[in-house]
């Protein structure tokens, strides 16, 4: 069954077809073919996504267009440029800075991408870096995004999981800043080679003021959201909508640059992001169900558990099978289809559920840059119309210290378990 | 430049009906998601202010959140913007390329011609049973999706036929 099930997907894939309709045409066909219940077609289309945790995707995709329609993307920008410019590669430090400013923000990469890749490859490239490095810096920075809260991966691995999203959310900040901190240290260690400039912004203590104040509300969205899920005063889908209404409010009140057009265009947008990610849910939630009635889950529980009971060879494993998964399937199919194959027996292992979401999440965002379905890659040379193969050229180097702080991740559970535990129980 | 390169196959401007009845949809969906927003900050300040819970609150904005996306999705396939993997049939050539956009448009029609026929088998049985906290019957929900799925069919046949017309007219 499950053989029929891939080939089909497989194929409909090569073809061109949506993902979703790939996932739902190639279970249908399944469960057609082996006398299942026709019955779960709809059934799982409707249910799976009748469900409050996910609608925190649509709340946080709501809230980054919001905040970025308002502008204060740019004066967080000069914020940060005005704090690191100065050093070697100063404007490659921003780069990745912004990203995990930006990150407290949006919950994905391509997110990130479409609201500062253009503005940061275009600053780069004035101040004389190659469009091919800033181009590639930009899309590596942009995989802090889905791991710092709020994440949509992270709460879609939650739901496919069935483990706590709030434990997953607070899991992703140490790694997040690894991520950063290892970014940040290979242009450190290029800055000279490669004699990468220094910004030529003149840092004064009063723009530096002005600056913090512009920003802090937009700051302290990150803030209200951890706050709120550690104080119990509403939960992740909560903190989403609380967030949406935080980021009307500002736009609103302080920043004044949001109108009721801007907010029915951000609504907008927003619905027809969802609606391609939760229809993509939908279908992988019956592809999911044809997996499972073939105990694939069950089987693939033995087999992992066969090789080995140790969470660190199982988590290795899972590298190798995210990584090449990353490079042919869209990374919210991917959690849907592989979370819960894979999730039982690590956790059987003694795998804390927070690192495997994390690792999970982290292979398949390193996944969105790698061909044939980069879709990072994509984006980034629709945004700055580069050719393909030029923006893969300048991400390849950038690759070491995604590996690096994956690597970390993988090898040390408490990076990701610590501030969950510490700061809950 | 190659041959494959130049030769995106993109389906003709879609008639006002269709594009009407699609951008309508979407409309209503953008409202959904405003009232989805309202709705949670509602939840949040009633129990935290008054100590009350508000399941129908609860459960509407989750039936808003499922039709949002099913009254969307028609739209996206409209435009021909479903998340999709074009890497392997944009290095084809043109015929071959067709092919497969045909082929592609054929597999979401299948699709949503499958769903509707499991979505009768079931609502045959289930469309009075009731939701937890509103009471309102099944068909209410599935209903609406079960429409979108037929669009999602009309839509289909429609770029398959412009793009096969726009063909022979080039030729």
């Amino acid at each position: 069954m499950t053989l029929t099930l891939l080939v089909a997907f497989g194929l409909l894939l090569l073809i061109g077809a949506p993902i979703a309709v790939a996932l739902g045409l190639s279970s249908a066909v399944t469960i057609i073919a082996h006398g299942l219940p026709a019955t779960v077609l709809l059934q799982r289309a409707v249910n799976s996504i009748d469900s409050s945790p996910l609608l925190a995707v649509p709340m946080f995709i709501m809230a980054a267009a919001l905040l970025s329609a308002t502008g204060v993307t740019t004066y967080m920008f000069d914020l940060v440029r005005m704090v690191v410019g100065r050093v070697r590669g100063g404007m490659a430090h921003v780069n990745v800075l912004l990203s995990l400013v930006f990150a407290g923000m949006s919950g994905a990469a391509l997110a990130d991408i479409g609201a500062l890749g253009g503005m940061q490859v275009r600053e780069m490239e004035k101040q004389g870096y190659t469009r091919r490095f800033a181009a590639g810096l930009t899309i590596a920075s942009a995989t802090i995004g889905p791991i710092f809260p709020p994440s949509i991966p992270l709460i879609i691995f939650a739901a496919a999981a069935e483990v706590s999203p709030v434990k997953l959310l607070l899991a992703g900040i140490v790694p997040a800043l690894i991520l950063t901190a290892m970014l940040m240290g290979y242009i450190a260690l290029v800055a000279k080679r490669q004699n990468l400039p220094r910004d030529d912004v003149s840092p004064s203590i009063p723009a530096f003021l002005r600056l913090s104040v512009i920003s802090f509300p937009a700051l302290m969205t990150p803030v209200l959201l951890i706050g709120g899920l550690l104080s119990g005063y509403f939960g992740p889908t909560e903190a989403a909508g609380i967030t949406v209404a935080y980021a009307i409010l500002i736009g609103v009140l302080i920043y004044r640059t949001l109108t009721l057009k801007t907010l029915i265009d951000s609504a907008r947008d927003t619905v027809l992001a969802t609606a391609n990610i939760l229809f993509v849910v939908a279908a992988a939630a019956i592809f999911a169900w044809v997996l499972t009635m073939d105990q694939v889950p069950m089987k693939a529980s033995a087999w992992l558990l066969g090789i080995s009971d140790n969470p660190l060879v199982l988590l290795l494993i899972l590298n190798v099978v995210l990584l090449v998964a990353g490079m042919f399937l869209e990374s919210i199919a991917a959690i849907l289809i592989i979370a819960p194959i894979v999730t039982p027996a690590l956790i059987q292992a003694g795998a804390p559920p927070e690192q495997i979401g994390v690792v999970m999440v982290l292979n398949l965002m390193i996944g969105l840059l790698t061909p044939p379905v980069g879709m990072s890659l994509y984006m980034m040379s629709i945004t700055v119309k580069m050719p393909f193969a030029e923006v893969l050229r300048g991400t390849v180097p950038f690759f070491i210290p995604l590996f690096l702080a994956l690597a970390l991740v993988t090898f040390f559970p408490g990076l990701t378990a610590w501030l969950p535990t510490y700061l809950m129980e | 430049m190659s041959d494959a390169l130049e030769t995106h196959i993109v389906a003709p401007a879609p008639p006002r009906a269709l594009d009407l009845l699609t951008r309508a949809l979407l409309g209503i969906s953008t409202g959904l998601m405003l009232l989805i927003i309202a709705l949670i900050v509602a939840q949040v300040a009633a129990r935290n202010f008054w100590s009350i819970g508000l399941p129908r609150a609860e459960e509407i904005s989750r039936f808003s959140g499922v039709l949002a996306v099913y009254f969307t999705a028609p739209l996206l396939a409209l435009r021909g913007q479903h998340v999709a993997v074009d890497v392997f049939t944009n290095a084809l050539p043109r015929m071959p390329k067709l092919v497969c956009f045909v082929l592609a448009e054929l597999s979401l029609l299948a699709f949503s011609a499958l769903t509707l026929w499991g979505g009768w088998l079931y609502l045959k049985r289930a469309w009075k049973f009731k939701t937890p906290a509103l009471g309102i019957q099944n068909i209410w929900l599935f209903g609406p999706v079960m429409l979108c799925f037929v669009l999602l069919i009309v839509i289909a046949l429609w770029r398959i036929g412009a793009v096969l017309r726009a063909e022979r007219a080039v030729r």
